[in-house]
C-alpha cells in the first residue's frame, strides 16, 4: 500500500503540469502543510466530499512547502485517512497561480476557470460545529451548471 | 423558671454568633466579589496593527515563582504567543508553541472581583523560516464567558483583545483551544491561573510555590532535535513528565525552604492526558483545597490525585532539616521525569 502511495505520488509529481490534466474535469486543489495541524479540522467533511465526489471531480493536494517530506506527506494522508493524489508544489506555480492564504484553503475549476476560492467549512469558526459547507454547496452547484452561492470565504489555517 | 428562660436566651445568642461568625469566614471564599458573580463580557475584538513585542505583562512570573497581586478592580495582563526553540532536556529541545515564551506558561494570579483585561498578540509569524505561523487562541478555565467570542483563534500577527472577571478562588488552567487542541497542548500552549479569594487566602505561609505538570510527547527529528508526536499523544506514552517543564527539575538544584516553614504549593496538572497523584514524601498536606478553593477544604492527606485541566492547594509544615522529594506516585511519570526535590537547612 505504502509502495503503492509513494508510486503514484512519484509519477503524479514528475508528470505534474497544470496544462496536463484531462480538459473539462472539474478540480479541487486542496494546500496544505505537513506541519499544520489545521487540516484536522476539515477531516470529516472533506473526507466525506473525497467519497461522494470521487467519480466527478478530481482531488489533489498540493504541498508547496519545501520541509514537507514524501514519508511525512504520506504519514499525514494514512493519517486523514484521504485517499488522493498529491502534488509537491515546491515551486509555487499552483501557489502563484492560485492564490490560496492559508493551508485548509480548496480551491475549486471547471474548465480551468476559478469557482470557488477559500474555506472547506465554517467548522473552526464555529467552536466545530459546521454552519456552512462552502465546498460541498460549491461543488452542488457546478455540478448542476448552476451559479455557485458562496465564491470565497476565509479558512483558518497556516499562512502560506 | 427564670433560670431556665436566660440559659435558652444564652444558647440562642451563642448559636446565633457562631453561625454569623462560621458564615462570615465561609463567605470570604465565597464566589463573585460581595457574593456577586460577573457573568459574561463585552465582546472580544481582534487588532491587525503590530505592537510592541511583550512576552509578558501585568501580574505574571514563570513558575515556580508566584506573581504579586496587582491592585484595582481592573487588570491589564498580556500573554504573547510565539513559536520557540525549548529544551526539555539536556539532550532534547523542539520547536514549541508558547504563551510568554516558556513552557510552561507564565503563572497569572488575580483576586476576585477583579475584571482581567487580556491582551494576547499571536507572533508565530516571526519564526515562519523555522515553525509554520499558525492560528492560536486562549481558553481561561477561571472565566465565565462565551468561548466562540473570547476563545476564538486568531491569524498570526493579529492581537486578541477581551475581558474576564474572576469569581471563584482557585488554581485554574489556561490552554490553547485551537484545533487540533491536542496538538496545540502538547506543543507547550498550557499554563496556571491563580485567583485568591477577595480576603486573600486563609492562614499565612513562609513560601509558596507553582508546580505545573506537564507531558512531553515527542519524536526525533535529529541529534537533539525532535518534534511533537501526536500519534504518541494519542496512544498517552509521554517522552516525559515534568514539574514545570523540564525532565527532573529541581534535582540537581532542590527548591530551598527552612525547618518548621510553612510551605503553600500552588499545584496544576496541565496534562495533556494523564492523571497525576501528587505526593511529597516525608510529609502530610494538613490542609488540601481542591481545585484552589478554599471551601473545598481537606485534611491530612498524603497524595492529592489531580485529573488532566485539575489544580490544587496543598500545605504541609516542613517537619525537620532533609531533603523532600516531590512525585507523581503513578511510578511510570517519575521514571519519566515527574520528580523534584525540596532541601530544607
Ligand atoms: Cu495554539
Amino acid at each position: 500500500m505504502k509502495s503503492l502511495l509513494l508510486a503514484i505520488a512519484i509519477v503524479i509529481t514528475a508528470g505534474f503540469n497544470i496544462k496536463a490534466a484531462a480538459p473539462g474535469k472539474v478540480k479541487v486543489y486542496l494546500f496544505i502543510q505537513t506541519r499544520c495541524p489545521c487540516i484536522y479540522s476539515h477531516k470529516e467533511t472533506f473526507g466525506k466530499l473525497l467519497k461522494t465526489y470521487r467519480n466527478q471531480v478530481e482531488f489533489t493536494a498540493v504541498f508547496s512547502d519545501s520541509k514537507d517530506s514524501d514519508k511525512d506527506i504520506q504519514e499525514l494522508m494514512r493519517d486523514l485517512g484521504w485517499k488522493m493524489p498529491y502534488v509537491r508544489d515546491t515551486g509555487h506555480r499552483l501557489l502563484m497561480r492560485l492564490h490560496p492564504r492559508v493551508s485548509t484553503d480548496v480551491v475549486l475549476l471547471d474548465a480551468g476557470k476559478v469557482l470557488y476560492k477559500g474555506a472547506i467549512d465554517d467548522g473552526p469558526s464555529n467552536m466545530g460545529m459546521v454552519k456552512h459547507f462552502y465546498l460541498q454547496d460549491a461543488l452542488e452547484a457546478c455540478l448542476q451548471h448552476l451559479p455557485v452561492p458562496v465564491p470565497s470565504a476565509p479558512g483558518k489555517g497556516c499562512l502560506l | 423558671m427564670k433560670r431556665d428562660k436566660t440559659s435558652c436566651w444564652l444558647i440562642i445568642l451563642a448559636a446565633t454568633l457562631f453561625t454569623a461568625c462560621y458564615s462570615n469566614t465561609d463567605n470570604k471564599y465565597a464566589a463573585g466579589k460581595g457574593g456577586k458573580i460577573v457573568y459574561g463580557a463585552p465582546e472580544a475584538y481582534i487588532t491587525d496593527e503590530a505592537i510592541p513585542p511583550a512576552a509578558i505583562a501585568g501580574p505574571a512570573a514563570y513558575a515556580p515563582a508566584i506573581p504579586s497581586l496587582a491592585d484595582g478592580d481592573t487588570v491589564a495582563i498580556r500573554v504573547d504567543v510565539l513559536h520557540k526553540k525549548i529544551s526539555v532536556s539536556d539532550e532534547v529541545s523542539f520547536w514549541a508553541w508558547t504563551f510568554g515564551d516558556e513552557v510552561p506558561g507564565p503563572v497569572l494570579r488575580v483576586r476576585v472581583g477583579q475584571t482581567v483585561k487580556f491582551t494576547m498578540a499571536n507572533r508565530s509569524n516571526l519564526t515562519a523560516e523555522v515553525s509554520p505561523p499558525m492560528p492560536h487562541s486562549i481558553d481561561f478555565h477561571a472565566a465565565l464567558v462565551n468561548p466562540h467570542d473570547k476563545y476564538r483563534s486568531i491569524a498570526p500577527g493579529a492581537t486578541l483583545h477581551f475581558q474576564w472577571t474572576a469569581n471563584y478562588p482557585g488554581v485554574f488552567m489556561y490552554h490553547c483551544g485551537t484545533p487540533v487542541i491536542l496538538q496545540h497542548m502538547i506543543a507547550g500552549m498550557t499554563g496556571m491561573v491563580i485567583v485568591e479569594p477577595a480576603g486573600g487566602f486563609p492562614g499565612t505561609v513562609n513560601r509558596e510555590l507553582a508546580i505545573v505538570q506537564n507531558e512531553f510527547y515527542l519524536k526525533p527529528m535529529g541529534d537533539t532535535a525532535y518534534q511533537t508526536d501526536v500519534a504518541g499523544a494519542r496512544a498517552r506514552q509521554p517522552m516525559f513528565v515534568t514539574f514545570n517543564g523540564q525532565y527532573r527539575r529541581y534535582m540537581q538544584s532542590p527548591i530551598a525552604v527552612k525547618a518548621g516553614e510553612r510551605v503553600r504549593l500552588y499545584v496544576l496538572n496541565a496534562g495533556a492526558n494523564l492523571t497525576s497523584a501528587f505526593h511529597v514524601v516525608g510529609v502530610i498536606f494538613d490542609k488540601v483545597w481542591i481545585d484552589g478553593n478554599p471551601r473545598n477544604e481537606m485534611q491530612g492527606m498524603q497524595t492529592v490525585l489531580l485529573g488532566p485541566s485539575s489544580g490544587a492547594i496543598l500545605e504541609f509544615t516542613v517537619p525537620e532539616k532533609g531533603i523532600y522529594a516531590f512525585v507523581d506516585h503513578s511510578f511510570a511519570s517519575v521514571e519519566q521525569g515527574a520528580i523534584g526535590l525540596i532541601e530544607a537547612k
